[in-house]
């Protein structure tokens, strides 16, 4: 009986302070995808796109950074990932093969529409 | 890593997703309902797990998430499971078993804390605290106990203690979750998430009215336990949203009789508010509320020991020295609702209201602020300000006693100030305040000073006329509120007056001075109604003409003809009716004048014969002339009527001219002139001048018209007027008259003649007695 008592009686948590409990989290990361830019021409033609990171997540050193990274980056990136370890990668935005064969009335793969829609699928991609 | 959560769903998803959700719900309650009917409880346990589980999705916006709330809550009403069945267990454990209530309900208080997911842990809490409300201890009963108190307090600790702390700490968990929805999803939509969270405040501020309605929560609780442990939050979270909810919250759930007894812990607070809150509103809200409570007749007013207006004016000045970024017109805003307090609290204070104004006055100094514009939102809430003392007074004596009014005024640009003297103006004129020494007379006019001279800063080109018009209008009407205790100070206070309106350049004095006037001539007659307790009255009376003729003049100075031409003619009256010893003087000097500037000034024909029209008739009203001044006079009237341009106007004037040799009378007959030769020159002349004009229609029309002339003076006994005169007349218009092109004016002709026609005819029919024959005339 009673160590029932005991196994049953009402812990008394720490209070949590004022500080604590009103805190920003600690936990904020936070990557935009943004500021396409189409360089060259002919078949070195490419598009790259700002990478930007805000975070206050203590193993980070550097709590804000930006980098301009083109699409076959973010593939080398998910290369990497999914090389040795057993996470589930999300998939990346389509490659868009349709869009890069030769003879089209448009601008193909750096149609501003294209681009916006895989800018954000990018964007969804790093923040998974 | 942060999750993608709703925000960044479209509307239709949403839309989508919600009908899901409740389409399972539906689908599971109805199973749930068909177990249990059966008695297979294990069964409807799953259904309902199923249905509670759609509350798990962190993929709705807070406004569907509460849909779905509703609907589940419908069905848990009667068939609850998961966390709100474990609440709802708890319930019924409280309901069967109150000893172990306290224990319990501080279990599921801190039970809720497994849910961290702001918006599913706000729903669930605000879950909790409706259906425990009703079953929270409100009263310490400690009937039946043989433990002495002193004991009671540690081994039975009291059960309203217990429901504070489980609603304090419930709320204190809600608004940790409600602060921390800020900090969810991407930083870009930071404006949605505000709105979303206010969509939510009610969940928390539930917490602070179902305290508000305990009657456990005394005064004493309220000022030691609740509102410190309410403010500790507030002041903590540091967000502006739940700050300034949380703070109108407490004021609008509380009673005013605790509001006055905690003013201090609450106005420190709100000075350690996060610089976003619009701390002013919240001051406001509170200071209206007290000031109205001060009002209530049943309220029993401000408690004596309670210090309303220094409190508030301390906290107020703290507030504003430690927000140096709060915009001027916030703290004008506030200073409004202090003023509005004094009144209403302290209506006799006026060192209140004044204390108002000059820490009104300083901050206006700090800022180095030398003009409001009166458009801008400053200018408004100045305006806004400035109008309450008027306001609540309606006495612009007790205002201009207190000492910072006039440098707030005058603080305004032009317009601003000038819409203030207006204000201020209206003021006099709608309570009728009356001016009574030369001080008040001084202090006044200094305020509306815009109003009364030019100002250095107004803006250049003439301004609107109508605009004008009306404001100098109201300045004519304020004048005749100055009104002195005695008649000695009466002629101090309009010398005074005279002073400044003469500074107010020719387009005021317009307005001014016909009321200067006959404020004069309306303090010469109160002389003559204290004669007999005023020796000098004479003197005196000569004097207040003597002060009016300046003031008239300075209207010729600027060049008008007409206006001061009136006001002389009425000053002449005036000396005519007063009798005292100087009248005759006086008057002829007036009315002399008054012809002068009729022969120098106006020059256009209409006004010509107005003017002359006027000047007859005032002559003629008069008896104090002597024969010779009279006779000069009438003399003058007789020429100038001859000497108009246009003849039908020389032949009305002279036919007017007439009376003064008929009604009229002089100092030595103290009788009418009845002159009737002199008055049948005047009709024969208008004829002969008639003869001369050239139209027609004009013509005939003279001839009527002093054909009335004939028969007044003939049934006035002028033997000089005959029959055989009128006969001679009326013929003549018979034999015109069809000649005449027919239309309104002819018909206006033939009407006014027939009307002489019948008239002379009544007269004949029924003759009274002593009057002359009128045998012989021919109608």
């Amino acid at each position: 009986m009673a160590d029932t008592m005991e196994a049953t009686k009402r812990l008394t948590a720490k209070k949590q302070t004022l500080d604590d409990a009103y805190a920003a989290p600690a936990n904020f990361l936070e990557i935009d995808v943004l500021n396409p830019i189409t360089h060259g021409v002919g078949k070195k033609r490419y598009t790259d796109y700002e990478v930007r990171m805000k975070t206050n997540l203590p193993v980070f050193k550097l709590k804000e950074s930006s980098a301009r990274r083109r699409y076959s980056d973010f593939e080398w990136l998910r290369n990497e990932l999914e090389r040795d370890s057993k996470i589930v990668v999300p998939p990346l935005p389509g490659k868009a093969w349709k869009r890069q064969l030769p003879f089209r009335g448009d601008e193909g793969i750096f149609e501003e529409e294209f681009i916006e829609e895989r800018r954000k699928g990018l964007e969804n991609f790093i923040n998974k | 890593m942060p999750s993608i959560t709703a925000p960044q769903m479209e509307y239709d998803d949403q839309e989508k997703l919600l009908n899901e959700a409740l389409g399972v719900v539906k689908a599971q309650a109805f199973q749930m309902k068909r177990c249990l009917d059966n008695g297979k409880l294990m069964d409807g346990l799953k259904h309902a797990s199923n249905m509670l589980g759609e509350l798990r999705t962190s993929m709705l916006s807070p406004k569907c998430y509460y849909e779905l709330c509703i609907l589940i809550f419908d069905v848990i009403l009667h068939d609850r499971a998961d966390w709100y069945l474990l609440i709802t267990v708890g319930l019924v454990y409280i309901k069967t078993n109150q000893q172990s209530r306290r224990d319990i309900l501080r279990d599921l208080v801190e039970m809720c804390r497994g849910v961290q997911h702001p918006l599913r842990g706000l729903f669930l809490r605000n879950y909790l605290l409706q259906v425990t409300r009703n079953v929270l201890p409100d009263v310490d009963d400690t009937s039946g106990l043989s433990t002495p108190p002193h004991e009671q307090a540690t081994l039975h600790p009291s059960p309203v203690q217990d429901s504070l702390d489980f609603i304090l700490l419930n709320f204190a968990e809600m608004n940790k979750l409600w602060v921390r929805m800020q900090h969810q999803g991407h930083t870009r939509e930071k404006e949605k998430r505000e709105k979303e969270r206010l969509e939510l405040k009610i969940l928390v501020g539930t917490n602070l009215s179902v305290l508000s309605q305990l009657e456990g929560v005394t005064l004493d609780r309220f000022k030691t336990v609740v509102l410190p442990a309410i403010l500790e939050q507030v002041v903590s979270c540091k967000d502006a949203i739940a700050q300034e909810y949380l703070m109108e919250c407490i004021i609008q759930v509380f009673p005013d009789e605790f509001h006055l007894q905690t003013l201090h812990g609450f106005l420190k607070a709100c000075a350690e508010l996060h610089l976003n809150v619009n701390v002013k509103n919240i001051i406001i809200s509170l200071l209206d509320r007290l000031a109205l409570f001060a009002k209530k007749e049943d309220g029993g007013g401000i408690p004596s020991g309670i210090h309303l207006f220094d409190i508030f004016s301390e906290q107020v000045a703290m507030i504003i020295k430690s927000r140096p970024d709060m915009p001027l017109e916030d703290i004008v805003s506030l200073q409004i609702s202090l003023l509005n307090m004094a009144h209403k609290c302290y209506p006799s204070q006026s060192d209140y209201v004044d204390r108002i104004l000059q820490s009104m006055n300083d901050v206006l100094e700090k800022l180095n602020v030398t003009r409001v514009d009166h458009s801008k939102p400053v200018g408004k809430e100045l305006t806004r300000f400035l109008k309450i003392p008027l306001d609540n007074y309606n006495d612009i004596l007790t205002v201009l006693k207190l000492d910072h009014f006039k440098p707030l005024v005058e603080v305004f640009d032009y317009t601003g100030r000038k819409n203030m003297s207006c204000y201020i103006v209206n003021n006099v004129l709608d309570n009728e305040t009356q001016i009574q020494t030369t001080d008040q007379v001084e202090a006044l006019l200094s305020v509306i000073n815009t109003l009364v001279k030019d100002q250095t800063d107004q803006p250049p080109g003439e301004p609107d006329p109508e605009d004008f018009t009306e404001e100098q209008c109201l300045v004519g009407r304020l004048i005749h509120l100055f009104k002195a205790d005695s008649p000695d100070g009466q002629y101090t206070l309009l010398s005074t007056a005279k002073k400044h309106f003469g500074l107010g350049g020719t387009k005021r004095i317009k307005f001014t001075v016909p009321s200067m006037a006959f404020k004069c001539y309306q303090l010469a007659f109160w002389y003559k109604q204290i004669q007999n307790q005023e020796e000098k009255w004479e003197v005196k009376c000569e004097r207040v003409f003597q002060q009016s003729l300046g003031i008239i003049r300075g209207l010729v100075k600027a060049d008008y003809a007409e206006l001061p031409m009136r006001l002389l003619l009425q000053g002449a009256l005036a000396s005519d009716q007063l009798g005292f010893e100087k009248r005759e003087t006086v008057a002829y000097e007036f009315i002399s004048e008054a012809i002068s500037l009729y022969e120098e000034e106006i020059s256009e024909s209409k006004a010509q014969l107005t003017a002359i029209t006027l000047i007859i008739g005032t002559l003629e009203k008069m008896s104090c002339f002597s024969e010779e001044n009279h006779g000069t006079l009438r003399k003058q009237c007789a020429l100038a009527a001859t000497k108009l341009l246009k003849k039908p106007d020389q032949s009305r004037a002279v036919g007017t001219c007439s009376h003064l040799f008929w009604s009229a009378c002089t100092a030595e007959k103290a009788a009418a002139l009845h002159d009737g030769k002199s008055v049948n020159d005047c009709l024969k002349k208008a004829i002969r001048t008639a003869n001369n004009c050239m139209d027609k229609s004009v013509q005939v029309q003279l001839y009527v018209e002093t054909l009335s002339l004939f028969v007044y003076f003939f049934e006035r006994n002028n033997d000089q007027v005959t029959v055989q005169q009128l006969n001679q007349l009326m013929s003549k218009i018979r034999e015109e008259l069809p000649q005449l092109e027919p239309g309104d004016e002819t018909d206006q002709i033939h009407r006014h003649f027939n009307n002489t026609i019948d008239h002379l005819r009544h007269k004949m029919e029924h003759p009274a007695s002593g009057t002359r024959s009128m045998e012989g005339l021919e109608l």
